[in-house]
């Protein structure tokens, strides 16, 4: 496939998008006196990122920020309203698309664990789905592949389980398991430890760096949790209400976030430190706003302690604050 | 976004080394535990036997009932039950016992057949409606809709009418018109599943539609779907036996349960046996899948 | 702390829950004892036993499956545990409160949220009525701090006219700092926000000014932004409602970011208990350490995770020794035969394990 741009920067870029939205249309009933009402729920607008083979993306933000749209939008599972995607060099967006070649390269892991695994099939059998689908190997190959997945993630004996016997760690692992069997080169991950218990998250969060380094994949991790994000990423991108924020490396924007939101949602983080009780300072009002009828202009201005004229009337556009860290925020400067 | 069970107390942790015994077994220990579910096999049994042995032994030229059942005066008419004859004789003779029993086919293959044939094509078009929505969608509701408002009766009889008589054109007429509650109980789980995250891993794992549906959306909705269908089986019976009571099934002098009851039922006051042992077979046999279909029910619902 | 000033007293309570795998031993031999005004946070992972814990507390326990085996929940001096169910009500509400998890399933969704408040409100009248016996039961102790002017002594309320009335619930919704309280009234629970949903519960739970608030996971279903409100108003109420709060949570970060007291618990052992500074200047357990070890925090090239090896313990299989014996790195022959019972080591510090004496 012939790609656009030069061949060391194909190289460097796995997937890029370029202002994607999604709108998901609101069922009206037939109301003759309801000529105003809203028509449609703004799930993403304008999201445009870089995705830089071999390492670790992390999008965070809360609910209604659009990342699980994100990821369900790239993956093509939804696919998104408008904008555009492409995956090393390859257009998905418009028209039709090999999907069977697509998701041999792309695949993904599920927020929860207990329904991302059909309860009826055996362990074995969920691990060689993609590979009985995607790949056009025999049933000998099939099964060593199957065998060498579940024994990379650590479940070597579990292949005849079903999943209603399995713990919520093992689940996940078996997801993992099933992603990495075709040995794609960019995997996403919707929220992969967060139906977790503490140890266990740390027992997926460090297989997962395994399986990055032996396999040399791409990850694009949607989290809310801000520590999980800062653990396991290089590049970090916040988004709230539809929007990218902000976004640079992830010890840049957590050190010295830029925008007011992600100023907030840093200090939020609870950190294990009696000594540092930044959750008790945090001085944010307000909830996330409805995505049916959002504020003009900024969304966040609503509840932004900066917030000015200019922001309800205008949507700031992104700017380089600092090498490598954007902020889409008119007052960008004055949040230090 | 909770961690695992951490509202609740349960001993969940290191799974049993060995694997518990799977869902078949599950099914069939708490059936063993129910005891009207065992009674309704245990009808049931005989009567699917029952109706087996008939059927071969028609295709072998032989007979199991201990009369021929379209043979006249093998006794004295209007005969009381007897050791000879244990459900007595009708007007012409003919040992009822024996053609109580050769009729047990009919309505043992025409209820299974037409809930075998709902429960597919049910299954089938609901999860693709479910899946596919839009369009294709509504225009099976509305399809479905129909159906639900007339009658069941009075739409097999339009239909059997039209057809005309006959054991096999009955079942087709039930069959038109039966599957629509199949139809729209498969959409509804069908919806149910159809957002979850493992369906939309199976797409991302290369399954197409068709194969999601089949693999994936069917075996998690057959429960459902099945409960239903054991519930079911004694309802086609009933109204299988309503049609062939009116004459639209099988004729004389072949014998047939509703049309046996139907041709009796003159000699009530007198010979109140006649009509009352097709009619007590076709209740048994009612109450048996019923009385199985809720034991069914107990144990998949359970698990 | 002095014996009169202990709110709530735990002495070896044991519970068992019967399950088709067997009995399983969900808390085992805790002794707890939780003051007047603190902030005290158990923590542990699932099955560990402390949702079960609080929910002995409360009695909200159903008993079967569930069994106490054993042991005493004092409660200003009353064994809570001995009481029959309709003199455990008069405590439920009005001095033990609690609230939970999904706050969409614990309001009521047919019912206005200001008709709700309203009920818990009325419960406390009802309450008031049945004083003379609860002076019976002798547990007429309160004092009150001389800077809750606002808040009524908890026992002295004067009936309500229907004004009255409304001006409560009105009070209660400002108490947790509920924007346009006159409008979220006559709201239904569906129309708020998750966030807001959980104010109404810290509403409705204070509204009868509990001297102890028990919270069950109160802010894992919440976003992380609205957990940090939420979790400073419930650090605010505490002084002003002159309550204490005791905190289930599986996240050790959050307890140590509002708690004076960490308790920790593993497969229904309270291993460890120690003020909060305390605990993480010198956690001793090693579990507790295992489980510092295992929250992110900083880069992964900055510090790697360090999971806990093994799996949890399987509540249903009878134990000899210590719970984690399987898991510890310390592991010692006496921690597979005996089982360690809490001491004392410091001032305020109890930990049960071996390597801290019998």
């Amino acid at each position: 496939m012939v790609s656009e741009l030069g061949e060391t920067q194909r190289n460097d870029i796995i997937l890029e998008t370029k202002g994607l939205s999604k709108l998901f249309p609101i069922r009206r009933g037939f109301n003759p006196f309801a000529r105003n009402q809203p028509r449609y729920i703004h799930a993403l607008n304008d999201v445009s990122m870089k995705i830089p083979r071999g390492m670790t993306v992390a999008v965070v933000g809360e609910s209604g920020c659009g990342k699980t749209t994100l990821a369900r939008a790239i993956t093509l599972l939804s696919p998104p309203t408008s904008g555009e995607i492409l995956f090393d060099g390859q257009t998905l967006t418009g028209g039709k698309v090999d999907t069977k070649s697509l998701y041999r390269r792309m695949q993904m892991v599920f927020q929860d664990p207990d329904s991302s695994l059909d309860p009826r099939f055996k362990v074995k059998d969920l691990v060689s789905e993609p590979c009985r689908r995607l790949l056009d190997s025999d049933r000998e190959e099939i099964h060593s592949t199957v065998m060498q997945s579940l024994k990379i993630v650590g479940l070597s004996g579990y292949a005849d389980r079903l999943p209603g016997h399995l713990s919520g760690g093992q689940k996940q692992r078996v997801a993992i398991a099933r992603a990495i069997s075709i040995r794609p080169e960019m995997i996403l991950l919707d929220e992969p430890t967060s139906a977790l218990d503490a140890s266990v998250q740390a027992q997926i969060l460090n297989l997962l760096i395994e399986l990055q380094k032996d396999y040399n994949l791409t990850y694009l991790i949607i989290t809310h949790n801000i520590s999980v994000a800062e653990y396991l990423s290089d590049l970090l991108i916040v988004m709230y209400a539809g929007n990218v924020v902000e976004h640079g490396p992830t010890d840049a924007v957590i050190s010295k976030p830029r925008h007011p939101y992600t100023i907030a949602l840093i200090s939020s983080a609870p950190i294990p430190n009696p000594w540092k009780r930044n959750l008790l300072n945090i001085e944010i009002k307000g909830e996330v706003p409805s995505a049916i009828n959002p504020p003009s202009g900024c969304k966040f201005h609503p509840r932004c302690p900066y917030a000015g004229k200019i922001c309800r009337e205008q949507s700031p556009g992104m700017v380089e604050i600092s090498p490598g860290q954007f902020v889409s925020c008119h007052f960008a400067e004055k949040t230090t | 976004m909770s961690p695992e069970g951490a509202a609740e107390e349960e001993a969940v942790g290191a799974p049993s080394p060995t694997p518990t015994r799977g869902r078949l077994r599950t099914v069939l220990h708490a059936l063993r535990s129910n005891k009207g579910a065992l009674i309704g096999a245990s009808i049931v049994t005989v009567f699917v036997v029952t109706a087996l042995a008939v059927f071969v032994a028609g295709l072998l030229h032989t007979r199991i009932t201990p009369f021929n059942p379209i043979q006249q005066d093998v006794g004295p008419a209007f005969a009381p039950p007897s050791l000879a004859h244990l459900m007595g004789t009708d007007e012409l003779g003919r040992d009822v016992f024996s053609r109580v029993v050769a009729a047990t086919p009919n309505d043992v293959a025409v209820s299974l057949s037409v809930i075998a044939f709902s429960l597919i094509l049910g299954a089938l078009l609901g999860t693709y409606a479910a899946f596919h929505g839009g369009l294709v969608d509504e225009a099976l509701m509305r399809i479905t809709d129909i159906f639900f408002a007339i009658p069941a009766l009075v739409l097999a009889m339009a239909i059997g009418i039209a057809l005309g008589p006959g054991i096999t054109n009955m079942a087709i007429a039930l069959m038109v018109i039966w599957w629509p509650p199949y139809a729209r109980l498969a959409r509804g789980e069908g919806l149910k599943i159809a957002h979850q995250n493992y369906i939309e891993a199976a797409r991302l794992s290369g399954a197409g539609r068709f194969r999601t549906i089949l693999e994936h959306a069917l075996p998690n909705i057959s429960v459902t779907l099945l409960v239903y269908a054991s519930l079911d089986v004694g309802t086609v019976i009933l109204i299988y036996a309503g049609l062939s009571y009116l004459g639209l099934a099988v004729r004389p002098p072949y014998p047939d349960w509703g049309q046996m009851v139907s041709a009796y039922q003159d000699y009530m006051v007198s010979v109140p046996w006649l009509p009352l042992f097709p009619g007590l077979v076709l209740a048994l046999g009612v109450v048996g899948f019923s009385l199985l279909g809720d034991g069914l029910k107990d144990a998949l619902g359970g698990s | 702390m002095s014996l009169d000033r202990k709110l709530l007293s735990i002495s070896d309570l044991s519970i068992n829950y019967q399950t088709e795998q067997g009995t399983s031993l969900a808390v085992q031999n805790v002794n707890l004892d939780i003051g007047e005004n603190q902030f005290v946070a158990v923590v542990g992972e699932s099955g560990c036993g402390k949702s079960t814990l609080a929910l002995a507390i409360i009695g909200l326990i159903s008993i079967p499956p569930a069994r106490i085996e054993s042991g005493k929940i004092g409660y200003k001096s009353v064994d809570l545990l001995s009481l029959k169910e309709n003199e455990r009500r008069k405590f439920r509400g009005t001095e033990i409160a609690m609230i939970f998890q999904e706050p969409l399933t614990s309001l009521n969704p047919v019912y206005k949220v200001g008709d709700q408040i309203a009920e818990a409100i009325m419960i406390r009248e009802e309450q008031n009525e049945h004083l003379e016996s609860a002076r019976e039961i002798g547990i007429m102790q309160k004092t009150y701090s001389s800077n809750d002017l606002a808040v009524p002594p908890r026992f002295h309320l004067p009936r309500f006219s229907s004004s009255n009335r409304t001006q409560a619930i009105l009070d209660a919704l400002k108490l947790v700092r509920i924007p346009d309280p006159e409008q979220v009234i006559e709201r239904y629970p569906f129309e708020l926000s998750g966030g807001m949903r959980q104010r109404v519960m810290i509403a409705m739970a204070l509204s009868q000014k509990p001297a102890l608030l028990l919270a069950d996971e109160p802010t894992t279903a919440l976003d992380v932004t609205t957990q940090a409100q939420v979790l400073k108003l419930m650090k605010t109420l505490m002084s002003e409602v002159n309550t204490s709060i005791l905190l289930i949570t599986h996240d050790l970060a959050v307890a140590s970011q509002v708690a004076d007291r960490i308790v920790v618990m593993y497969a229904g052992d309270l291993v460890e208990d120690s003020d909060v500074y305390e605990l993480f200047r010198e956690p001793l357990h090693p579990y507790t350490k295992g489980l510092l070890s295992c929250i992110p925090s900083g880069s992964k090239k900055a510090k790697a995770l360090k999971p806990i090896p093994g799996t949890v313990f399987d509540l249903t299989r009878p134990s000899t020794g210590c719970k984690f014996a399987s898991r510890c790195p310390r592991c010692m022959d006496i921690c597979r035969q005996k089982k360690p019972a809490l001491v004392e080591t410091k001032p305020g510090h109890r930990v049960a394990c071996f390597l801290y004496g019998e």
